[in-house]
């Protein structure tokens, strides 16, 4: 049986619709009759990324319709895990959408966070804020940490850093994040900068 | 049509249950969004048996012999038999044979009276208690009818699953077992060819049936003669009293399988 | 990682996955690859299916152990034992390949007369006890028999560095070292070898490992099995290997085997690095790191690099490819401060904050808390609380922080370490934010695999709620602080105001944007630059990361990525070796396998006609791959000629071979691998006289309270389960994975678990001087206890994914009681050999 159908990935890699979910309309059709729905795929976009656990890079099809998560599952076409995907990977869906173990719904992942919050000194809650909020009070910290831990010069020589704060993380940012990230923190004068790959 | 067959090669697997949770995943079904309210097994084994929630399952069982230490896993799911005793019980007709050869239960004709459960020789169809129907395995026949694989198989990252024609399943089961048998794999042997008539979903059995939990000669329990009689009879009014009538019988037959680690985290071991 | 640099000049996985169906063995050591990368686990049966052994050795008999062709235990912490036994073997029953140590590696090396190791010591010459370190290490160096000067003539190789807007800085002087072809000078490389390991008999390698001796051989004799030049063996590596006081030189020790057989450059060979997480290679790539800047460069250090110019003299190798670190780092510099880094002010190189020479890794973040020098930190996407070793203290020391910020998709125990069990929040005065970010798939950019695949992520769906990704947010704190910092001042303005931060369209974050700095471009167009070869260090280009230059190049769909080669998609294989070349990008230069002139003989030949990666046919080279040495000469009107075999295989290093001596201080704990015992051990070191490896870090810190080998005579070990990742902070909050695995666990053997009156499934106690937490106990016989000369040595495991955060399965933190030690050259903790004692709870 040929599984591998989607020569046309290889064209577009990213996201298209699958218009190949139209030439088995019909069968389609008597599927629903036979089972009271259609096709799960059927008018749903599919975009193509890499599995975020182990460093395989597996690739996966993420599958949409109207914005909202229907199916992941493994790329049949990447030449490195064709298809396949482990029990971490085949749970890629759950990191945004679950089902709902009494209705069945699917629903956003109630774990997930999804509002910036702070927790103030000695409080035991967590307290919602608005991003400008949190980016102003974030900002202003780090700067008056930094202010007041500032090295210009050490021993004669022009050191300018900061060892007041650290930062953590990476490995599970991409590539681009992580560029940006050393980027920011070596402006300002951070030298803990550390990441994943330490332990 | 041909007629179409998973094979599943145990002593390819390596147990990493990606099959367990994609099953999951494409046919959209639900874990607990509770707490710590998942049983601990005693083993890598997520969950005691199938559930209503859960389809397929990875199981483990070890053993430290003369030969050295068998881990042996087993993919358990429906085995779609040619002679399915759940479709013979089953008094609604929700559970049909379609000419591949896959067995299919339409839980929208379901009303949940778990006689397929009990003529099952491997009880594999489990209640699913949110919806009042029983569950299992439908060989992923909505994406097989759109030409592609089982979702299990699809994901398997150890190519130890195949889908296709069975008659070339059992021909590559079977040369798969000749090489086991050439490695020093004595016992190995293919389960399927003709239990229950011949199944489609083939288990290459690495350590031999008994050590991966398979039952040997299977046979359909015996609620099967007697539901022949009940199973031309239709109407709402007859299915409430197959339901109750289900329930007893469940009682009756109390079917356990030994070998799973269940029971309540007090006890010892198994 | 640190031990592949030292020894072939990259530190990084030399294959990649779909290489592995071309190895006849495949040895999973330190590596529980059916578990923790089970997509290898496909590969590897197309290995076995044309005749390939598949070889496990590991403390626990594991998924993978299940699958393997041999599996043969180990005690935790033994390797270098292990190895050092097969280095003896292949010497002693003539199964290296010749020609390739001969010509490609560093065995005919004369070194230093004054080299030695002291067995009664346990070091190596140049050991000071007082300053406890090798120093500068002077024995541990190449005698010289030639120095040649750089030509920097008017198109000579080096010309480049007299050019106008180059920094100054002194010409290179080439020590060519001494050679004995005939590998006979007690001096030599090859000689010390075979003295260092004389004393790694199988009897005491057996009595250090607690491996049956017939199983160390029938593991030995199969591998060894691949020094015949037409086969190849590999070995995969993880965690298990790098998680030891000695981490690095348990990857040195694979190196020498690796070269010792011909096995590194070659189709189905090399040192597979199964990195942990699905972005440590790309995030290390990105030298997010005290210690290196994207591409392997260090970070300046004030008591050596008070200038560029300090830098690049110390910095800048004699020869082989590293001698254009120039031209990476002033790009570096130029995409750093743009315009504002001129030739004038040392291309801003003052901006990049210098290092006091203290180590700064992630151990000693606590400790500088716990001094009061670190007050605010940042996570992103990481989780100390849980995954950090003695990760009670860290937790601990979270409470010491003035601010921290937790970056995350979840609220991890990091972000609520104020309220972990038997905390009262009221005590604790941190003000933490907890920032919700966008998950792989509702954002897009690249990803690097171990393989070192740069894979384009596109985004599927919008993150629910609020959540930005990452970058987002950095751009928005970035804007934030600028803001602040030109409104207000403060402390050295500029290093913030004139950073060069172009990473916007529309007013709205653009990762596009920084995707071609790190490709690289000329400044006077903006035009992409085809790879790294065409970087300057004259300021006429930037470029983020040199190693990445490539894999976004093409000018005609800059913001495109599915036209770029980290997004292409061809599944063309020239050769059939799963190349695969149009697949994505590989660094560098799309080179799929790395030191790839070692799979073809001195005249270009391959060892093996049926895997050619390259091939000198008489007058111009086949490849399947991309050359990893100088294959042609492109001249001023265009055109290529091919350039004949040299035996130059491995380019990264000055010497240009494999090294099995590694020279000078690349590796601070020693130029050979030596068995130690890790910190924490039940028994005495029977190799050498020293118990421990000299250069272990943190050893005396206070907060790392070592076990009592009396009071807890166990060894120890933690792991982790296909079925979850890391601190479980993704998978205990996915209902899937935390049924699939629900409870926390430790697995030890039937006769511990006799002795201890403990059975499967009882709720048990682990514990050590840093903590004691509770658990399941899984009875079995996959554990078995060891025989370490004569004495009865248990090992129990606990893989180390639970903690009491939020989510669906809540379990204790394993690594409440791991020690917060380090590696001597990585400082990376030893989570996986410590001393406990269990007990019914």
């Amino acid at each position: 049986m040929d599984v591998t159908r989607r020569g046309f990935l290889q064209i577009t890699g990213a996201a298209f619709m699958t218009s190949v979910m139209y030439e088995f309309a019909g069968q389609t059709a008597a599927m629903a009759a036979e089972s009271g729905g259609a096709y799960k795929l059927v008018d749903t976009q599919e975009t193509t990324t890499i599995c975020c656990y182990c460093s395989g890079g597996c690739g996966t099809i993420v599958s949409t319709r109207n914005g909202e998560l229907i199916n992941i599952e493994g790329d049949p076409d990447h030449v490195i895990n064709r298809g396949g995907l482990c029990s971490k990977g085949s749970s890629q869906f759950g990191v945004n959408s679950v089902y709902d173990d009494k209705t069945g719904e699917r629903i956003i992942n109630p774990n997930r966070v999804q509002k910036p919050m702070v927790r103030r000194a000695g409080k035991s809650e967590w307290e919602e804020i608005s991003w400008d909020e949190a980016f102003d009070e974030i900002a202003g910290r780090i700067k008056k940490t930094r202010d007041e831990n500032y090295e210009e010069t050490a021993d004669g020589v022009t050191v300018n850093r900061c060892e007041a704060i650290a930062s953590f993380g990476a490995a599970a940012l991409d590539n681009e994040e992580g560029y940006a990230l050393q980027k920011l923190c070596r402006a300002l004068g951070m030298t803990y900068i550390e990441h994943q790959a330490r332990i | 049509m041909a007629e179409y067959a998973i094979l599943y090669d145990a002593s390819k697997c390596s147990a990493c249950k990606g099959c367990q949770v994609q099953c999951k995943q494409w046919n959209m079904m639900p874990s607990s969004l509770g707490k710590d309210d998942n049983e601990f097994t005693g083993s890598y084994q997520s969950m005691p048996d199938l559930n209503g929630d859960t389809r397929l399952l990875i199981e483990f069982r070890e053993e430290d012999n003369a030969r050295g230490i068998e881990w042996a896993f087993s993919r358990r799911a429906c085995f779609h038999c040619k002679e399915p005793a759940c479709m013979d019980v089953c008094p609604v007709g929700a559970i049909s044979q379609l000419p591949d050869g896959t067995v299919k239960l339409d839980s929208t004709k379901c009303v949940g009276c778990k006689y397929c459960t009990a003529a099952c020789p491997f009880e594999i169809p489990k209640y699913r208690d949110a919806f009042n129907v029983s569950n299992k395995c439908t060989l992923c026949d909505d994406r097989t009818a759109q030409g592609r694989e089982p979702a299990c198989v699809q994901t398997c990252p150890a190519g130890a699953m195949a889908y296709g024609p069975r008659d070339e399943m059992i021909a590559a089961g079977k040369a798969r077992i000749d090489e086991l048998k050439a490695e020093g794999f004595d016992k190995a042997e293919l389960y399927g060819e003709t239990e229950m008539g011949g199944m489609h979903s083939l288990f290459v059995a690495k350590y031999g049936y008994e050590t991966h939990g398979l039952v040997r000669d299977p046979k359909a329990k015996d609620i099967t003669s007697l539901m022949a009689i009940m199973k031309p009879l239709t109407g709402i009014g007859i299915a409430a009293v197959v339901g109750g009538l289900g329930v007893s019988f469940l009682t009756a037959i109390g079917y356990e399988r030994e070998d799973m680690p269940r029971g309540d985290k007090k006890e010892g071991k198994q | 990682m640190a031990g592949l640099g030292p020894s072939f000049g990259r530190g990084a996985m030399t294959n990649h996955f779909s290489d592995l169906k071309n190895a006849d063995v495949i040895w999973a050591m330190g590596s529980n690859n059916a578990e923790n990368h089970p997509v290898t686990m496909a590969w590897v049966q197309e290995a076995r299916a044309k005749g390939g052994k598949y070889v496990v050795v590991d403390p626990r008999f594991t998924r993978s152990a299940a699958l393997a062709d041999i599996y043969a235990p180990i005690r935790s912490g033994t390797d270098i034992a292990f190895f050092g036994g097969l280095i003896k073997y292949i010497i002693d029953n003539d199964l290296w390949q010749k020609e390739y140590v001969e010509n490609y590696t560093n065995a005919a090396f004369l070194i230093n007369p004054d080299f030695g190791f002291d067995a009664e010591a346990g070091v190596f010459s140049g050991w000071d006890d007082a300053a406890n370190s090798y120093g500068t290490a002077d024995t541990w160096k190449y005698q010289i028999e030639s120095q040649v000067p750089w030509d920097t003539s008017e198109g000579a190789p080096y010309a480049w560095m007299t050019a106008p807007g180059v920094p100054e800085f002194t010409p290179k002087v080439n020590p060519i070292p001494k050679k004995d072809p005939t590998l006979s000078d007690p001096n030599c490389v090859w000689q010390l070898m075979k003295q260092h390991y004389a004393r790694y008999t199988p009897e005491l390698v057996s009595k250090v490992t607690g491996c049956p001796e017939d199983k160390l051989v029938e593991v030995w004799e199969t591998f060894a099995s691949t020094g015949a030049p037409e086969k190849s063996g590999t070995i995969c590596y993880a965690m298990g290997q790098t998680q030891h006081t000695y981490g690095s030189q348990n990857v040195r020790a694979m190196a020498l085997v690796q070269l010792l057989l011909g096995n590194v450059g070659i189709a189905g060979g090399g040192i597979n690095a199964l990195r942990g997480e699905a972005n440590v290679q790309g995030s290390t790539d990105m030298g997010v790191l005290f210690h290196i800047v994207p591409g392997y460069m260090p970070v300046p250090v004030q008591s050596k690099h008070a200038d560029l110019t300090a830098w690049l003299d110390a910095e800048t190798p004699t020869a082989g490819y590293w001698t254009n670190r120039p031209k990476f780092m002033v790009s570096y510099l130029k995409e750093l401060y743009g315009s504002y880094a001129t030739v004038e002010n040392d291309y801003a190189f003052d901006m990049l904050p210098k290092l006091n020479g203290a180590n700064h890794s992630h151990i000693a973040v606590f400790e500088a808390i716990k001094e009061g020098i670190v007050k605010g930190v940042m996570c992103w996407g990481q989780n100390p609380a849980v995954g950090g070793p003695n990760s009670g203290f860290e937790r601990e020391m979270l409470g010491e922080l003035d601010w921290l910020v937790a970056v995350d998709l979840w609220e991890t125990e990091t972000a609520s370490f104020w309220k972990a069990p038997g905390v009262d929040p009221s005590t604790i005065q941190t003000e933490v934010y907890m920032l919700p970010a966008a998950c792989h798939y509702e954002k897009q950019g690249t990803i690097s695999n171990s393989g070192r695949w740069i894979q384009w992520r596109y985004k599927a769906l919008e993150p629910p709620g609020e959540a930005l990704d990452d970058f987002e947010m950095m751009h928005e704190l970035y804007l934030k602080l600028k803001d602040l910092y030109e409104g207000e001042g403060g402390a050295n303005p500029e290093q913030i105001t004139k950073l060069h931060w172009p990473y916007e369209t529309d007013g709205h974050a653009d990762i596009t944007k920084v995707a071609q700095a790190l490709n690289g471009y000329t400044i006077a167009d903006g035009e992409l630059v085809k790879n790294f070869t065409l970087l300057k260090a004259d300021g006429s280009t930037a470029c983020g990361c040199w190693i990445y230059s490539g894999y976004y190049n093409n000018n005609d769909a800059k913001d495109d990525p599915t036209q770029q080669p980290t997004g292409s998609r061809s599944k063309d294989d020239p050769g059939g070796l799963g190349l695969y070349p149009g697949w994505s990008f590989s660094w560098p230069v799309n080179r799929r396998i790395v030191y790839n002139r070692a799979s073809a003989d001195v005249n270009g030949r391959p060892w093996n006609p049926d895997r050619v990666l390259v091939e000198w046919d008489g007058t111009q080279w086949i490849r399947n791959d991309v050359p990893d040495f100088g294959f042609q000469v492109v001249g001023a009107d265009g055109v290529a000629t091919p350039i004949p075999p040299g035996k130059t295989a491995f380019i990264m290093n000055p010497e240009g071979v494999g090294r099995i001596f590694a020279v000078g201080t690349g590796m601070k704990d020693g130029p050979m691998p030596e068995h130690y015992e890790p910190f924490e051990t039940p028994v005495q070191n029977l190799l050498n006289g020293r118990q421990n490896n000299p250069g272990l870090t943190f050893g005396s810190a206070e907060s790392v309270k070592p076990s009592d080998p009396e009071r807890h005579p166990i060894v120890c070990t933690t792991y982790r389960v296909t079925e979850h990742w890391q601190t479980g902070g993704m998978t205990r909050n996915i209902p899937w994975l935390a049924e699939s695995m629900p409870a926390m666990f430790v697995e030890m053997s039937e006769e511990l678990a006799s002795e201890k009156g403990i059975a499967n499934r009882d709720w048990v106690r682990v514990y050590n001087e840093r903590g004691s937490i509770e658990m399941y106990a899984i009875v079995t016989p996959r554990f078995k206890p060891f025989d370490i000369d004569g004495k009865t040595v248990h090992q129990v495991g606990m893989p180390w994914h639970w903690g009491y955060g939020s989510g669906h399965a809540t379990g204790a933190i394993a690594n409440d009681i791991t020690p917060n030690v380090g590696d001597a050259n990585t400082s990376i903790p030893e989570y996986k050999a410590f001393l406990v004692n269990v007990e019914k709870a």
